[in-house]
C-alpha cells in the first residue's frame, strides 16, 4: 500500500495537468493505483489561479489569449502563479491523508522538507516558510498548495529554474503603474531561482535532485499515467478544466 | 451598489471582499470573498459567503468574528493564512464602502 509510484516529468497543458491530478486522486482514493509522486511542465506556458482568487482580478485574460498562455483555476489556494514552460518543474504528491501528519502546516513542512533536501544537493541552501513557501537568501523560489478530499492529499508546488518577472507580471494583474523597473527590481529581491543562483546548474540536474530527495527513505517504483487515469484526466480537462464555468467560477 | 475592501492577514494571505447591496441600498444582496488563503473544505468559502449575507448590518466585526468562528468549528473546516477576525475587518470595511457608494458614488474607495 505504502509503495510510492513515481512518474517521471512530462510536459502537459493547464487543463491536462490539473485533471490528472484530480484524476491520480480518485485512483489512489478507490486503491487502484499506489501513492503517487508526479514531475511535470506546461505547455504552453500557463497561468494558474488559486482556488479562491477572483480570475478577472488576477490574470489579464486578453493577454494570455494572445500570446497563447493558457489559464486555469486550481483546486487548491493559494495565489496566481505564472507557469513557463522552460522556467520551472512542477511536482504533485498524492496519497492517502494518513500517511502525513495530520496538521496542514506540518504536513507542508514534511513534503517542502524534500523540496529542500533536493535543492541542497545542487548546492542551494533553502528553508521551509510557513505557510507554503520555500526560501533562500531571504528570496522565495518555491510556492506549493495543498488539499485534503475524501481522504487523499494533494499537495502540488513549482521550483523555480529560471526567472521571467517581465512576463510573469504582465499576465498576473499588478496595477500597470506599479510595473516599472522599479517595481521588477523590488520582484527580484523577493523571488529567485535556480539558475539566478548557479547558472550552471542544468533542469536534468535539478530534476534529478527532486527525484532522489523526494524517494529518499521511500518505498518506490517508476511508473506510469494508467490508461484509466489519463481516459478520467482527458474527461476532466475537457468537461471541467478549460470551461469557462470552472475558471469564471470566483 | 459594490464596496470592497482587501486586507494582509498579519502572517498570512491576502483576503478580499466584495459586498454588494440590492438596487435601494437596503440589503446584502452578495458578498464574495477572494485571496491567496487555504479554506479545507474549499466549498466552506460558500458558507461563509451566505453567512455574512444573511448578517443584520448592524452587526459588530467581535460578533461576525465569534459567529464565523463557531461555523468553523461546526463544520470542522479548518482556514490558513486567513482568520475569522480578518474576514469580519474586511467585510464591515467593504460594507462601509458600498453604503458609502450609496450616498455618493463619485466618492467611493477601493
Amino acid at each position: 500500500m505504502n509503495k510510492w509510484r513515481v512518474i517521471d516529468i512530462a510536459a502537459n497543458n493547464a487543463f491536462i495537468n490539473m485533471a490528472l491530478d484530480e484524476a491520480i486522486s480518485q485512483a489512489v482514493r478507490t486503491r487502484e493505483s499506489q501513492p503517487t509522486i508526479r514531475f511535470y511542465k506546461w505547455q504552453p506556458s500557463a497561468v494558474s489561479i488559486g482556488y479562491f482568487q477572483s480570475l478577472q482580478d488576477e490574470v489579464d485574460t486578453e493577454l494570455c489569449k494572445k500570446i497563447g498562455v493558457d489559464i486555469v483555476r486550481r483546486r487548491t489556494g493559494g495565489g496566481a502563479v505564472y507557469h513557463d514552460s522552460t522556467g520551472e518543474i512542477t511536482y504533485s504528491i498524492i496519497a492517502p491523508e494518513g500517511m502525513f501528519p495530520k496538521g496542514i502546516t506540518e504536513s507542508y513542512q514534511e513534503i517542502c522538507g524534500w523540496i529542500v533536501k533536493a535543492l541542497g544537493k545542487i548546492g542551494i541552501a533553502a528553508e521551509f516558510k510557513p505557510i507554503n513557501d520555500i526560501i533562500t537568501n531571504g528570496k522565495k523560489i518555491s510556492g506549493n498548495a495543498q488539499t485534503r478530499r475524501n481522504g487523499i492529499l494533494l499537495q502540488h508546488g513549482t521550483i523555480l529554474y529560471k526567472l521571467d518577472v517581465a512576463t510573469m507580471f504582465s499576465l498576473l494583474k499588478v496595477p500597470k503603474e506599479k510595473i516599472s523597473d522599479k517595481f521588477i527590481a523590488d520582484v527580484k529581491q523577493r523571488v529567485t531561482s535556480v539558475t539566478d543562483i548557479n547558472p550552471q546548474i542544468t533542469e536534468q540536474q535539478l530534476k534529478d535532485a527532486l527525484i532522489a530527495a523526494f524517494t529518499e527513505g521511500k518505498e518506490f517504483e517508476l511508473g506510469s499515467v494508467t490508461a484509466n487515469e489519463k481516459a478520467a484526466a482527458e474527461k476532466l480537462a475537457k468537461e471541467r478544466y478549460s470551461s469557462d464555468e470552472w475558471n469564471n467560477l470566483r | 451598489m459594490q464596496g470592497v475592501h482587501t486586507e494582509k492577514v498579519p502572517g498570512g494571505k491576502l483576503v478580499r471582499v466584495k459586498v454588494d447591496l440590492n438596487p435601494e441600498g437596503k440589503s446584502i444582496e452578495n458578498v464574495q470573498m477572494h485571496g491567496d488563503f487555504f479554506i479545507h473544505p474549499e466549498e466552506f468559502v460558500e458558507d461563509i459567503e451566505q453567512l455574512l449575507v444573511n448578517l443584520d448590518q448592524k452587526d459588530s466585526e467581535e460578533s461576525i468574528s465569534a459567529a464565523l468562528s463557531r461555523l468553523i468549528e461546526e463544520e470542522s473546516a479548518e482556514l490558513v493564512g486567513v482568520t475569522p477576525e480578518t474576514i469580519a475587518k474586511t467585510f464591515k470595511t467593504a460594507l462601509g464602502n458600498a453604503l458609502a457608494a450609496k450616498v455618493a458614488p463619485e466618492q467611493q474607495g477601493q
